[in-house]
């Protein structure tokens, strides 16, 4: 269903959903966003349902945490405005104040995960330097990146193996393989620039994909965030 | 202040760094998500990540220091976060406007300066304006209005303890031990590093 928005425009409109949701205080809008949510995972085709298993264990002991909070330590102020709600009728203001903050929680993260998972990295980068004026080196900077996590991840443990190996230990969090990796990535950095700029590499480069910009892109960006606003402001 | 242009190895340098500490970001996610799942049952759970959080603000600090130019801690916050959308981060596009809001925090006291004074208590300054613009951003997002006022505050006092030990203190550590390691081309004067 959004797999094939352009990038940029669901930026646009992910990201101004996000920021009106921020303004609704009710759970019964986020319920309605995590459903919405849930039906562009499940109709994307880019989604992996084990990548998407995985990433929800967080999210759901993050809102359950949120839960907990807004339920055993909740403001005079936020207990005040939850009065009229019909779900303080059967829990009590104190469990309506939970659900709210579990719920907000849990529907900026189903709108960020919606994003993440049915984005590709490719047409994004390709995407933000065609139509967001995204300067060329930055995106083949965090093109080159992405393509060298592994690598990175290796080396760091690499690194933190060099230390062991001298019987020297390492601690989590410790700086010493950090520091072996900092001194590392400024090399790193110097030889690609140098590398790529002798391949020809310029602000001028032409790009093999092209994005544009189509109708039902602007219908995405506007639509997503007029739909919350709606829902959030006039119906619930 | 070096208004030289960023360079491709100025935009590289930070999205390897940005990688670096993605590695470092996962170990205090895996740490955070530990300290939440025992502090939810006391209704505790949302000071979870809270220690780690300096953590975040640590690749901007960095580049900052070692590419010595405006924009820097923006750019790496936001490359940074770009990173981790691609690779899968849960809360997607938000982290982009986080990630803008902490490289904003993490470069304003350098603007002051500048960006001729990398001492501690630039560091230390940037650790602050960083919890600040941070704790007013995830206090929209999370509603911090709907908490109780000590919970509140617990988030705030953690955060900023984290921010000075991992920005302020460690980086600012890291940085110093590279440049007496002679690796940094643009080499700085002591009373441009200590105070």
């Amino acid at each position: 269903m959004i797999d094939s928005i352009n990038p940029t425009a669901k930026t646009v409109g992910i990201l101004l959903g996000s920021i009106i949701l921020g303004l609704t205080f009710q759970w019964e809008i986020n319920l309605f966003v995590i459903l919405l949510c849930l039906l562009f995972l499940i109709t994307s085709k880019r989604t992996d349902p084990a990548k998407l298993s995985k990433i929800m264990i967080p999210i759901a002991l993050i809102s359950i945490s949120y839960f907990f909070t807004g339920w055993l330590f909740s403001s005079e102020q936020a207990l005040f405005a939850g009065a009229s709600d019909p779900a303080t009728i059967i829990g009590g203001n104190d469990l309506t104040n939970g659900l709210n903050l579990s719920t907000r929680v849990l529907s900026f993260a189903m709108l960020g995960i919606s994003y993440s998972l049915t984005t590709d990295s490719g047409e994004l980068i390709a995407s933000f330097i065609q139509q967001a004026k995204m300067p060329m080196k930055m995106g083949y900077a965090i093109l080159t990146a992405i393509n060298l996590t592994s690598l990175i991840h290796r080396e760091y443990d690499n690194s933190k193996l060099a230390l062991q190996v001298r019987n020297i230990p390492v601690k989590p969090f410790d700086t010493k393989p950090l520091f072996t990796m900092m001194v590392r990535m400024i090399r790193w950095s110097e030889r690609l620039a140098l590398a790529m700029e002798a391949k020809g590499f310029s602000e001028d480069r032409v790009m093999q994909m092209q994005m544009t910009i189509k109708a039902k892109d602007i219908l995405f960006s506007v639509g997503l965030p007029v739909l919350i606003a709606v829902m959030g402001f006039v119906i619930l | 202040m070096n208004r030289n242009k960023l360079t491709l190895r100025d935009y590289l340098l930070m999205a390897l760094i940005s990688v670096v500490f993605g590695v470092v970001y996962l170990l205090a996610v895996y740490a955070g998500t530990a300290l939440t799942t025992i502090l939810t049952p006391m209704g505790l759970g949302v000071l979870g990540y809270e220690p780690f959080y300096g953590i975040w603000y640590m690749a901007a600090i960095i580049t900052t220091y070692l590419i010595r130019k405006p924009l820097v801690g923006i750019v790496t916050e936001v490359i940074a976060a770009l990173i981790e959308v691609l690779l899968g981060n849960m809360f997607g596009v938000m982290v982009l406007v986080s990630a803008f809001i902490q490289g904003v925090g993490v470069e304003l006291p350098f603007t002051f300066t500048k960006y001729e004074n990398y001492s501690y208590k630039v560091a230390m300054a940037s650790a602050v304006s960083a919890t600040v613009l941070s704790f007013l951003w995830t206090g929209f997002r999370s509603n911090y209005l709907a908490m109780d006022w000590r919970i509140v505050v617990a988030i705030f006092v953690i955060r900023l303890l984290s921010a000075l030990f991992f920005t302020g203190y460690l980086s600012k550590l890291i940085c110093d031990k590279l440049d007496k390691a002679g690796i940094l081309a643009n080499h700085l004067n002591t009373s441009e590093v200590s105070d």
